[in-house]
């Protein structure tokens, strides 16, 4: 009764005529950057964070988070008509959703994944809504030792998930904490700062995520500006599909939801890998499992539906205990500590207006999301005839107008360049630039819970590994270390030994 | 080296003790992990460099046109402190894209022109960020 009574009141937030503006421009931007090949979410929210300052934080929230799962449905359009994914997290549409539009079948295929992707998201805000209040009331109980663990765990996972070299990885979240030490620390101590009275209080975030993700993001589309491909038009009356399709979709949205929630709930790239994990499930699964790559409807509707769930589950640990487990998240909660709101255990109890609000718009938003990528869906294909050439130096100057003004800085301008330039030579080597940003986003509170616990316990490091929530934590950390090292040594060692060059 | 810098200076801002951690403490710790993960990751390209794996590399040759756009960027940066912002923003969006080819010169002036208005128009009239004026502006009041 309690979760309906406060839901009704989100809805009661949710429709104002404001809130349901920023819900429709979270929902639109989202799938117009799902479209377009190149640009990401990320670089999305990135490039949006400044506008955030001083916005309300219901407001600031409501248009990130549709932003973020809004382009979960835009990805699905670009990868079926044109056969190149909008979103990483929509490579594996192309499979068979490209092979369903050159069969004719380009409708149903947008269908089925908008269907799928609406059905996985509203199932994934339910769980959200039921699943964050118990997880933040048990989050109440963690002090300094189980946060630090808690952060320090997020990061190691994710450093262990990672696709490539672990050591990478592991260098990118170390910069990005040692970044996150420049400025005055928490016992007012100026560190890092050379003397600059512009660095005491750090690296502003807003210019460092905006250069690493949306200059980075720009320069990269900028590569490959002139790679263009031939669009498919659909109709109306081609997005129904046949009775078959529909029947043979139910089995796979469905497990695509729950398997692309629960992934969802972990660190790293993890919507990504939902839709493969989903692929790979439902091709197990199949009587037909020749058809997979040629046009079968589950390879579709399973993966759509995983990744919007995933998109989804990510916000648990968001707003249940304050910890963003991807760069999509961590550029959230940016959004929300620059609108005076910390995420954690007591968020939802302090901000319960601010939840449910948030929690009412993405139901909201799943709807919308629907009529824009089915009746509307010419409109945003025709988004990819738009110019790169002309985009790109427009974006580039939203970037500039946008590190500027949110401290009226122009030291902020020339961070926004020079994290640019390093994070674009870094992505060229091959590092992985999310781990470093959230390392950034979680550094300082980080360093304030190790602080806080070394005080509280005079000093003595065991705090960390013997308060009981602390230590499964530490076991949880070391499980997953001990797994993915041992998964990386067999790998090893059924590789083939390298063949000697003459 | 970047770690073994940063671990002296965290050092020289002064670890603490344990009961009590001074402000170098936890930039010690990163910094000294940072540099035995930079060792390792050191070690590890060198003992891989003989089996010729180019394993998760990526082709690091950055394309031309991006150098030059990055040189525009940091362009604007110095032409705003002359011109001021908005006047340096129109020249940086001629320039860039004259850089990505985009039209013909008077198509470019045309877009720049419309786009740093409408920026001044947005930014700086109706959400009040006040761009600065640079020395041209302030020399002209």
């Amino acid at each position: 009764m309690d979760i309906l009574q406060s839901l009704a009141a989100g809805f009661a937030g949710a429709l104002t005529p404001v809130n349901l503006l920023f819900a429709f421009a979270g929902v639109a931007l989202g799938t117009a950057v799902g479209v377009l090949p190149g640009i990401g979410p990320l670089g999305a929210m990135s490039m949006l964070l400044s506008l955030t300052y001083g916005m309300p934080p219901d407001r600031a929230l409501i248009l990130f988070a549709a932003i973020y799962y809004g382009a979960q449905y835009g990805g699905s359009t670009t990868s079926i008509l044109v056969n190149v994914p909008g979103e990483t997290s929509s490579v594996i549409t192309c499979l068979d959703g490209h092979k369903m539009a050159q069969q004719g079948r380009a409708g149903a295929a947008l269908a089925v994944a908008a269907i799928g992707s609406f059905v996985a998201g509203t199932l994934s805000v339910v769980g959200l809504m039921l699943l964050a209040p118990p997880l933040a009331n048990f989050a109440l109980k963690f002090g300094p030792p189980e946060y630090f663990n808690l952060m320090l765990a997020g990061l190691l996972v994710l450093v262990f998930m990672s696709s490539g070299s672990k050591l990478k990885a592991l260098l990118m979240v170390l910069l990005g904490l040692a970044l996150a030490t420049v400025g005055t620390d928490y016992l007012g101590i100026a560190r890092y700062t050379f003397g600059i009275p512009k660095l005491f209080g750090g690296l502003d975030m807003v210019a460092v995520i905006m250069g690493m993700f949306g200059l980075v993001e720009m320069m990269n589309a900028l590569a490959r500006a002139d790679a263009t491909a031939p669009v498919k038009s659909v109709r109306m009356r081609e997005l129904l599909p046949t009775r078959d399709e529909a029947k043979r979709s139910v089995g796979p949205i469905a497990r695509g939801s729950v398997l692309g929630f629960l992934m969802g709930l972990l660190p790293g790239p993890v919507v990504t890998m939902s839709t493969f994990a989903s692929y790979a499930l439902e091709k197990r699964l199949s009587r037909h499992p020749e058809r997979f790559g040629r046009g079968a409807i589950e390879g579709v509707a399973g993966p759509e539906a995983a990744n919007n769930a995933a998109a989804g589950g990510a916000f648990l640990p968001l707003v249940a205990l304050g910890v963003p487990f991807s760069g999509s998240t961590a550029l959230i909660l940016g959004a929300l500590l620059l609108a005076g709101v910390t995420p954690g255990p007591n968020f939802i109890q302090e901000q319960p207006g601010l939840f449910w609000t948030a929690v009412a718009s993405m139901y909201i938003g799943n709807v919308m999301l629907v009529i824009l990528n089915l009746p509307l869906v010419g409109v945003f294909v025709s988004l990819l005839k738009a110019p790169p050439r002309l985009l790109i130096p427009l974006v580039l100057a939203l970037c500039l107008i946008g590190a500027y003004a949110v401290n009226n800085s122009l030291f902020d301008v020339w961070v926004l360049i020079g994290a640019g330039l390093v994070g674009y030579l870094l992505s060229r080597y091959g590092f992985d630039l999310a781990p470093l940003v959230i390392a950034r986003v979680l550094g300082t509170q980080m360093e304030i819970a190790f602080g806080t616990s070394l005080t509280l316990s005079s000093g003595d490091p065991m705090i960390f590994v013997t308060r009981p929530i602390a230590a499964t934590i530490a076991a949880v950390v070391l499980a997953v270390a001990i797994w993915s090292l041992t998964a990386a040594w067999r790998a090893r060692r059924r590789r083939p030994p390298a063949i000697p060059e003459p | 080296m970047l770690g073994v810098a940063y671990v002296a200076q965290a050092l020289r801002i002064g670890v603490g003790d344990a009961s009590a951690p001074g402000s170098g403490l936890y930039p010690a710790l990163v910094g000294a992990v940072f540099t035995v993960v930079s060792l390792a990751r050191f070690a590890w390209l060198r003992r891989a460099q003989p089996a010729a794996t180019p394993e998760g590399r990526e082709d690091p040759r950055t394309p031309p046109i991006v150098y030059a756009m990055f040189c525009v960027l940091i362009g604007f940066g110095l032409a705003q402190a002359i011109v001021g912002f908005v006047p340096a923003l129109g020249l940086m969006i001629a320039v860039a894209l004259a850089v990505t080819g985009y039209g013909n010169w008077r198509r470019r002036i045309l877009v720049a022109i419309v786009a740093s208005v409408l920026a001044a128009l947005v930014f700086q009239r109706w959400l009040q960020v006040p761009f600065p004026k640079g020395l041209l502006g302030d020399w002209l009041g």
